[in-house]
């Protein structure tokens, strides 16, 4: 059918065909029907984001569970809360499935964006990393921003093992122009146990950011800030894991340390007013199995929310990948939840620093 | 200037002279040609411009009902945070509207004169920045103005300075980086009224003993005042938007009321004080082409020789 050239005049064919079809089974679509209602049949659009990672979940995610279920997925990016909000609110909601970052996930379920997830249909309860099963998400990827430097500027002895490390070495360092994240740097560097973080001192950040706000490029956008390292505008700082793996592979004479790592999750969420409630539940099910987990966590370097995963995981990869248990020991989580209820006034704050 | 019939010699006085005339049948009321003319646009604009805008304009207000609550953050935040990153969008803004006018005159004159290959390559040089993704030219500036830049080595290497200056990642990067972008909006208003002045005129200048200095300042350069007017204008408000450029390029210092507004609509989600900030940048704006439109005739550019 896709593959078919539609003209208009097969199309209006079809139309009447359809129309007369539809027409004529009114009655019988009133009745129940067993497994697979009509309307729960159709594509679901899931939202992610684009480049290799969502490439990488059409091969290693979508495809399979096409195959597997018959029901097809339309891949689309980028994920987008007001976007989300907009459809939510207008009652248009046109993404049945979408990847959402842990702080957005708990704004929106605080606000009832979500349709509550039906965890019977979903499964591997027990085996999700803990905080991963929530009555509206269910976290499917952990990715992580990690201490960087540059080998060649930043030798030997003075490669830092910790925030703090880093705080007392010269030079310009980058780090990400909003609070998200920076805040939870500074505090580290200041000496505050990475599970103590929570609520923020801002004040106390600031102050410490503040000992070098005159060394430190932030960047908006990763790829930039990979380009300051390969350009040797900044000797070191906070990067994603993903873009520092990638640059090492390819050789940039950059190292990092799993220490401190800042781990970041994404959910898997149904926007409330989707269609596709039965299929995108089937297609969250998908993504929580264990051996698909660990079939992307091959090809991409992402870290699965299921546990169980890593028995299908060859140990020279998992030593590569943010949520292998001795390197989850070594990071902090974000606290979405946290973050969710102060984002704005965090902003707000890291903006007047900025401006300072 | 007398009619067609007299200076008719030349195919380009003829052809002026026939626009002439029929100027003189199809602008009898300009006022109407004007409006006829631009009427599919407006509605064009006020279905998928105007009717958003209100909308948004209620939530700066609404809030579900009436309320100044968003405007009271706006003006009395209590470290000027609002009233800061409008100061400095105006001043980025007029840096680079005043910069593209410097850069952009010259630019348009050499378009003027040139002929041929050289004008078809520099037009193309114009254009460029407009093609090319705002990350790539980013990188293409690092690699030009960075620490270990082009730019620096070679200052450093002819011993003008001593250790290599911070030319991008502040406001310095921000300025270069937006005046790239909006050169051609200088350029092409600046050259089509150029193009417009008689070339007689400055001939005539000559003639009567004005030096070319004197003739570029009393004859020219007044002639090009509807297009410094006009490119000025687009330049200043478009850049009074700007925002991903200056985000990426600039310091900590350069936050520009765009970015507030992207981050407030896009993360934060409050929507009202972004509606708010819209609003008071709109009404700006709007005030200052009203202004500029006093000390100028930026109708001009439309009226060639009228």
């Amino acid at each position: 059918m896709a593959t078919k050239k539609m003209t208009r005049r097969s199309f209006l064919k079809h139309s009447a065909t359809a129309t007369g079809v539809l027409v004529g089974s009114g009655p019988l679509l009133l009745l129940p029907r067993k497994g697979q209602a009509a309307a729960d049949k159709g594509p679901i659009v899931f939202c992610t984001y684009g480049g290799p990672y969502g490439e990488n979940m059409q091969k290693h995610v979508i495809d399979p569970f096409v195959k597997k279920t018959n029901i097809q997925v339309i891949r689309t990016s980028t994920p987008n809360f007001a976007k989300v909000k907009a459809m939510v609110d207008i009652g248009n909601v046109e993404w049945d499935v979408v990847d959402s970052e842990t702080r957005l996930f708990y704004r929106g379920a605080e606000a009832g964006m979500f349709t509550p997830l039906d965890w019977k249909v979903i499964g591997h309860k027990d085996e999700l990393v803990p905080g991963g099963v929530e009555p509206m998400g269910a976290a499917n990827v952990f990715y992580c921003g990690v201490l960087c430097w540059n080998k060649t500027k930043v030798k030997g002895a003075a490669a830092p093992k910790s925030w703090a490390d880093s705080f007392k070495l010269p030079g310009k360092r980058t780090f990400r122009n909003e609070a998200w994240g920076t805040m939870e740097v500074a505090l580290m560097a200041d000496g505050v146990p990475k599970d103590k973080l929570y609520p923020l001192n801002v004040e106390r950040a600031l102050k410490k950011l503040s000992t070098v706000k005159k060394d430190i490029i932030f960047w908006k956008k990763t790829k930039m800030a990979l380009d300051l390292f390969t350009s040797g505008e900044v000797d070191f700082g906070y990067l994603g894991y993903g873009p520092t793996r990638k640059a090492i592979d390819a050789g940039v004479p950059l190292d990092f340390t799993w220490n401190q790592a800042i781990l970041n999750r994404d959910y898997l969420v149904i926007p409330k007013g989707s269609k596709q409630v039965e299929s995108a539940m089937k297609f969250i099910a998908h993504c929580m199995d264990p051996e698909i987990q660990a079939q992307y966590s091959m090809h991409y370097h992402i870290g699965p929310s299921n546990t169980k995963a890593f028995d299908y995981i060859p140990k020279e990869r998992s030593d590569q990948l943010p949520t292998a248990p001795e390197h989850l020991d070594m990071a902090m989580q974000t606290d979405g939840k946290y973050w969710a209820q102060n984002q704005a006034d965090l902003a707000k704050q890291f903006d007047r620093w900025m401006i300072s | 200037m007398k009619g067609p019939e007299i200076q008719g010699q030349t195919p380009r006085g003829l052809l002026a002279g026939a626009s002439r005339v029929r100027k003189r049948v199809l602008y009898r009321n300009p006022q109407w040609t004007y409006a006829a003319l631009t009427a599919v646009a407006g509605v064009f604009l006020m279905i998928f411009f105007g009717l958003p805008l209100t909308r948004i304009l209620k939530q700066a207000f609404f809030s579900p009902t009436f309320t100044w609550v968003h405007f009271h953050e706006i003006f009395n935040d209590p470290h000027g945070l609002y009233l800061g990153v409008f100061l400095t969008t105006f001043r980025v803004a007029a840096t680079v509207t005043l910069l593209c006018l410097v850069l952009g005159y010259p630019m348009a004159a050499l378009l003027l004169l040139a002929k041929g290959r050289l004008r078809q390559a520099l037009l193309i040089c114009i254009l460029l920045p407009f093609w090319t993704s705002v990350l790539v030219r980013t990188y293409a500036w690092m690699i030009l103005l960075g620490k270990n830049g082009l730019v620096n080595a070679l200052l450093v290497g002819i011993g003008i300075i001593e250790q290599p200056v911070q030319l991008i990642f502040n406001t310095t990067g921000a300025v270069i980086g937006m005046t790239h972008v909006m050169l051609p909006y200088m350029i092409f208003p600046l050259y089509s009224v150029m193009r417009n002045i008689d070339s007689g005129i400055m001939r005539a200048a000559y003639n009567l003993g004005a030096k070319p200095w004197q003739a570029f300042l009393k004859v020219f350069l007044p002639l090009t005042l509807p297009g410094i007017y006009a490119g000025g204008l687009i330049v200043f408000v478009i850049s009074l938007g700007f925002f991903i450029t200056p985000a990426l390029m600039g310091g900590q210092k350069d936050i520009m009321v765009a970015v507030l507004i992207e981050r407030q609509v896009m993360e934060t989600l409050e929507w009202g004080l972004s509606a708010g900030l819209s609003l008071i940048l709109l009404v700006a704006t709007l005030l200052l082409t009203l202004i500029m439109r006093r000390f100028s005739k930026v109708r001009g550019i439309f009226e060639q020789g009228g």
